[in-house]
């Protein structure tokens, strides 16, 4: 069975993604592999987005020697890989933390036998998880037992793509770009700024997350098949929030959940964890990471702060009034509000999810381009999946 | 929690394989029976602690005691008290490796002669965990070094489950178990599986 194919089954049955990863790790490491090629390919590519699959997509064309470009909306590279720095004495992962794969994957995404670096990790297995179901407390320690994966030790993902990945692209990426619309009628690709830059290009990869291309910010001159956009629209992503609150005090468990506790974890998640977890830290930070209709009601109330106040208020009830008590910092990452991601990531396919992304993947005239996290079949909603996707959209266009 | 490399490695690399082990197992359970003449049958094991953990033990029954009750006409049961000392092996993929000492008392009845019989465990062992709590990869390869921390457990356990004696030399038995992980100085979990495996008496001179 492949991973996407578990992945599948696996939510049909009610399994949520968080604790399915190490069960996908039995059934074996999907192939991860930079494509090999020949090119004879000698034009200019526009990638859209600096994210990972944007940068992957330039890390490949630039092992190729290609004519590139990466336009990025915002002013940092990175996109839903994000790193608060100076929260405490570990970087903290504002968006990706886990490593939803051998860490293996690691190497497979560089590619680089001549690399001479290693990477520390922990694995990520909690040993003490409770359900708190509005009045008191349950045990549910067995999980430890069964749910385990990996994350960065002393490192983040973003600090992966900024080590291994991006050194040699920083010259190519156009900060404070949002491409408006793209004009593939002609020969070339032309695109357009908000600020009303053009730039030109043979091929353009165009990495905007499923929410963006979704709401109709950047237009397509002729306007995209009805095939094409509707694949897009069959695709579900919705909000997502990470908040990270340091306290004098660890006095919550290494994970914990509000609601039955495997219920909690199947669907829309919302999961509370010690950040700190077998970190070189001497620091206590509880992160809470929710999506889709668990993050709606805290996106609803609009400011950081009244979302920081909301999660404060939930703790105080559930520890009788220690989160107050001990509070001492909070960070909160809105990813509904970032207005060039617009959510967390893909989720749901309305149609067969194959039949969606090869659509997708087909692109436009042999022109444009698409790649991102849910355009990949292997490793949908990750890193690896959007790199993956990078790395495909690059081999169709030089090949 | 305390590391032992030249441990772990050892049995890292010596007892990867179940296998090995329960060949291991069978030869010293074998000993203690040579020369004796009581039936002492040794089993081995398959199990499944939370279904997604496996591994494989093997133990002998150590009679303790035997009566017999014949309340209903034309039907004797009959009952054994046995101790069972096991010893085992479990792996959580990729997470810990488990090496455990187990005792059990446990109480068997059957019906006349029937090899059918109900058995009801409960035991006390003590569990080695050699848990892979961080590692490193080499970005070159893809190899990983994993450090692991070795952890002490006690682990009280109850079963329940059926033997089906062996007629010549080979019997069948299946138990659920249900206990504790109980670890000083942290929290504690439950331990919730099943046990599948064959029974032999290796000695036959009774
Ligand atoms: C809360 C959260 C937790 C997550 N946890 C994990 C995890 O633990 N492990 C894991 O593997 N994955 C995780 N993910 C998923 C992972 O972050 C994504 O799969 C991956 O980072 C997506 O990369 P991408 O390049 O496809 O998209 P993005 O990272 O979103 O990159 C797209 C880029 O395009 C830019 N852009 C958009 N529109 C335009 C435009 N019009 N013009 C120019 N530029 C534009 C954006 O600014 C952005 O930089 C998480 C995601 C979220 C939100």
């Amino acid at each position: 069975m492949t991973r996407a194919a578990f992945i599948r089954n696996s939510l049909a049955m009610g399994i949520g993604f968080p604790f399915l990863t190490n069960f996908i790790s039995a059934c074996g490491r999907d192939e991860f592999q930079v494509p090999e090629f020949q090119t004879d390919f000698s034009g200019k590519v526009i990638v859209i987005g600096a994210g990972a699959a944007g940068l992957a997509a330039g890390y490949l064309l630039q092992r190729y020697n290609v004519d590139f470009q990466i336009i990025e909306a915002s002013s940092v590279f990175g996109g839903r890989v994000k790193r608060a720095d100076n929260f405490v004495d570990f970087p903290i992962d504002l968006g990706a933390e886990w490593i939803h794969a051998s860490p293996a994957i690691l190497a497979e995404i560089i590619d680089d036998p001549g690399i001479n670096a290693n990477i520390d990790f922990i694995t990520y297995n909690p040993q003490t998880f409770k359900a708190w179901n509005g009045e008191k407390w349950t045990n549910h320690n067995y999980a430890s037992n069964f749910y385990s994966e990996y994350k960065f030790k002393n490192t983040t993902w973003y600090g992966f793509f900024e080590k291994y990945i991006a050194p040699e692209l920083l010259d190519k990426i156009v900060y404070n770009q949002p491409v408006v619309k793209i004009d593939y009628s002609g020969n070339q690709v032309i695109l357009q700024t908000e600020d009303n830059n053009f730039y030109e290009a043979d091929k353009v990869i165009i990495t905007a997350p499923v929410k963006v291309l979704q709401s109709n910010i950047i237009t397509f001159l002729p306007e995209l098949p009805t095939t094409m956009s509707s694949a897009i629209n069959s695709i579900s992503m919705d909000d997502g929030l990470k908040v990270f609150i340091e306290f004098e005090e660890k006095f919550y468990p290494d994970l914990f959940v509000v609601g039955r506790f495997l219920q909690s974890l199947s669907g829309d998640d919302k999961i509370f964890y010690d950040a700190a977890f077998r970190k070189d830290s001497t620091r206590n930070v509880l992160g809470l990471f929710t999506i889709n209709s668990q993050a709606a009601p805290y996106i609803a109330l609009g400011s950081d702060q009244a979302i920081f106040e909301k999660i404060m208020e939930e703790l105080d009830e559930m520890f009788e009034g220690k989160a107050s008590q001990h509070y001492i910092q909070h960070v909160v990452q809105n990813w509904s509000k970032e207005p060039y991601i617009k959510g967390s990531y893909s989720y749901n396919f309305e149609n067969n999810q194959e039949d969606t992304v090869n659509t997708i993947t087909a692109g436009l005239e042999d022109k444009v381009f698409f790649a991102g996290e849910g355009l990949s079949i292997d490793n949908q909603a990750t890193v690896q999946g959007a790199c993956e996707s990078g790395y495909t959209a690059v081999e169709k266009i030089l090949t | 929690m305390n590391k032992n490399p030249i441990v772990d490695e050892y049995l890292e690399k010596k007892m990867k394989s179940p296998f090995y082990l329960i060949v291991f197992l069978c030869f010293l359970t074998n000993l203690p029976l040579k020369g004796q003449n009581t039936k002492m049958p040794v089993s081995i094991g398959y199990f499944a602690p939370y279904g997604v953990q496996y591994g494989a033990k093997a133990g002998i029954s150590i009679p303790w005691k035997n009566w017999e009750s014949d309340r209903k006409e034309d039907q004797i049961r009959s009952y054994n008290l046995t101790l069972d000392p096991q010893i085992g092996y479990f792996v959580f993929p990729e997470v810990q490796n488990n090496f455990f000492l187990n005792m059990e008392l446990a109480i068997r009845s059957h019906k006349n002669e029937k090899r059918f019989s109900p058995m009801a465990s409960a035991g006390l062992g003590y569990l080695l965990g050699l848990q892979k709590q961080e590692g490193s990869v080499n970005l070159a390869t893809g190899e990983i070094d994993f450090e692991t921390t070795a952890l002490h457990y006690f682990v009280p356990t109850v079963s329940l489950g059926f033997n089906i004696k062996p007629k010549k030399s080979m019997g069948y038995y299946f138990k659920g178990f249900f206990g504790r992980k109980i670890i000083r100085g942290l929290e504690g979990s439950t331990i919730i599986g099943a046990e599948a495996g064959i029974t032999f008496n290796i000695n036959q001179k009774n």
